[in-house]
């Protein structure tokens, strides 16, 4: 009940019910809300709809509204002079969602943003890196393509999906690259101009992004929800979809928002042609339900790879990623023991594994 | 000699400005500072923004918050001053 409340609240603004919550749900919706980053938006809303929440409550939701206002409008302020910056010396920029989203949002406070994602041409990065460094930024151990100023990160790819760190990823659909750039769009965020992807692309990404991290958290059924209320091409849309093999993705972020009648009608009939297999709604039902803990994306991500054994390559890349991306998930192994990452991997695997199949016995 | 009422206050243009919820906040880039103002206090600086009068800015809160001029004066100035301290004013 409470996560449906909790629910309501971050994708709609609903607040319906919250006047009558106990000391203990109002508990659970609080950490679920600074858990997931979106306790600024859920501030917001209780202050414009002048709904009495707790002391303790509120204070941390406003210090939690503040901050987030504070970091994500400072860092799209800095980011502005550094993309004007490389504009000057011939680098072009396209900035991913999430930076951009914050157009839709109220303001900065509402939404959770960690880092801020560029798309630079392949044969710029070099460039871009150089002039980043000569900037101030450096590379954190183990990321070459992270740079961090004081609070700023910048996340720097070369294609929407990061496939350099896994290739197998091209294979479970992809967004033309050149029709990204030839599409994208300048629009003001924060009194910042910012190139980015046209909203069609975007929804996309966003829907992949959401599958890619296993739902994790509700801020990108969000960005989905305000995404598709813009006024979009929904023909190209789709057409965009097909031809890039990202059908499936979209679906299920549709899926989730259709279970919670918050998709648009017109978009209903496009879900059903999309004819989700069993395994597909089962998988889905499990990552939707376990969302802050579930592991279940990749493995649903790999049902949109067409063919066995590239599917079999996926999800084994993926699982077991190249030596330099694999030590990043185990930061204190020095880089010439990177063999025993692989035996470390296997029982993380196997330790998540357990987890999952227990809980789902329990739930069953 | 200007009186204290009648002197303009006008925000540094460099600073940039958002509007919040409960109150407002300002970014300096240059000094890479952040400054919170609650509720009055970003109804000063945007009154500032748009140059007006200390006169000016304690009229509109009489009738915003429908107080006396007594009442208010006091709070403005002291809020002015704070910008002035931290340097967000024009000179």
């Amino acid at each position: 009940m409470t996560e449906a409340r909790f629910e309501r609240a971050v994708l709609a603004g609903d607040l319906a019910g919250w006047q009558r919550l106990t000391d203990e749900e109002w508990l659970v919706l609080s950490q679920c809300a600074v858990a997931e980053g979106v306790e600024g938006l859920l501030y917001l809303h209780s202050v414009r709809q002048a709904v009495a929440i707790p002391d303790e409550v509120r204070y941390a939701w406003q210090v939690g509204y503040r901050s987030r206002a504070m970091n994500n409008f400072s860092a799209l302020q800095s980011l502005g002079g550094i993309l004007a910056e490389l504009a000057r010396q011939g680098i072009d920029i396209v900035v991913l969602p999430g930076a951009p989203l914050l157009e839709f949002y109220p303001d900065p406070g509402c939404r959770p943003m960690d880092d801020i994602d560029l798309l630079v041409r392949p044969e710029q990065v070099p460039a871009t890196a150089a002039l980043l460094a000569n900037m101030g930024f450096s590379s954190p151990d183990r990321y070459a393509d992270i740079f961090v100023r004081n609070s700023l990160v910048l996340d720097v790819h070369e294609d929407l999906f990061h496939c350099g760190r896994i290739d197998a990823r091209r294979y479970a659909g992809q967004l033309d690259l050149d029709q990204i750039w030839s599409r994208r769009q300048a629009r003001m965020v924060e009194g910042v101009q910012l190139w980015m992807p046209c909203l069609e692309d975007m929804v996309l990404y966003t829907a992949v992004h959401a599958l890619r991290h296993s739902y994790r958290r509700l801020a990108w059924f969000a960005d989905l929800r305000l995404l598709i209320d813009q006024d979009l091409d929904w023909p190209f849309l789709f057409a965009r979809a097909r031809s890039g093999g990202l059908e499936r993705p979209l679906a299920y972020g549709l899926k989730f928002l259709q279970q919670r009648e918050l998709l648009p009608v017109h978009l209903l009939s496009w879900l059903e042609d999309c004819r989700l297999s069993g395994l597909e709604l089962w998988l889905l039902q499990r990552a939707f339900a376990d969302r802050r803990s579930g592991e279940l994306g990749d493995l649903l991500w790999s049902l949109n790879v067409a063919g066995g054994i590239r599917r079999l390559q996926f999800l084994l890349q993926t699982y077991f990623p190249q030596p330099s991306v694999l030590l990043q998930v185990f930061p204190f192994l020095p880089r010439f023991l990177f063999p025993l990452a692989y035996g470390l991997r296997l029982g993380q695997l196997l330790f998540r594994g357990g987890r999952q199949l227990v809980g789902l016995v329990r739930k069953t | 000699m200007m009186a204290i009422g009648d002197r303009v206050w006008q925000s540094r243009p460099d600073l940039a400005y958002r509007k919040l919820v409960d109150g407002g906040m300002l970014f300096d880039e240059g000094q890479q500072q952040v400054y919170h103002f609650n509720e009055t206090a970003a109804l000063v600086w945007e009154a500032c923004q748009d140059g007006r009068t200390t006169a000016q800015i304690v009229e509109s809160f009489c009738r915003i918050y429908e107080m006396e001029e007594a009442q208010i004066m006091g709070d403005v100035a002291d809020i002015l001053a704070e910008f002035r301290e931290s340097n967000l004013l024009e000179s």
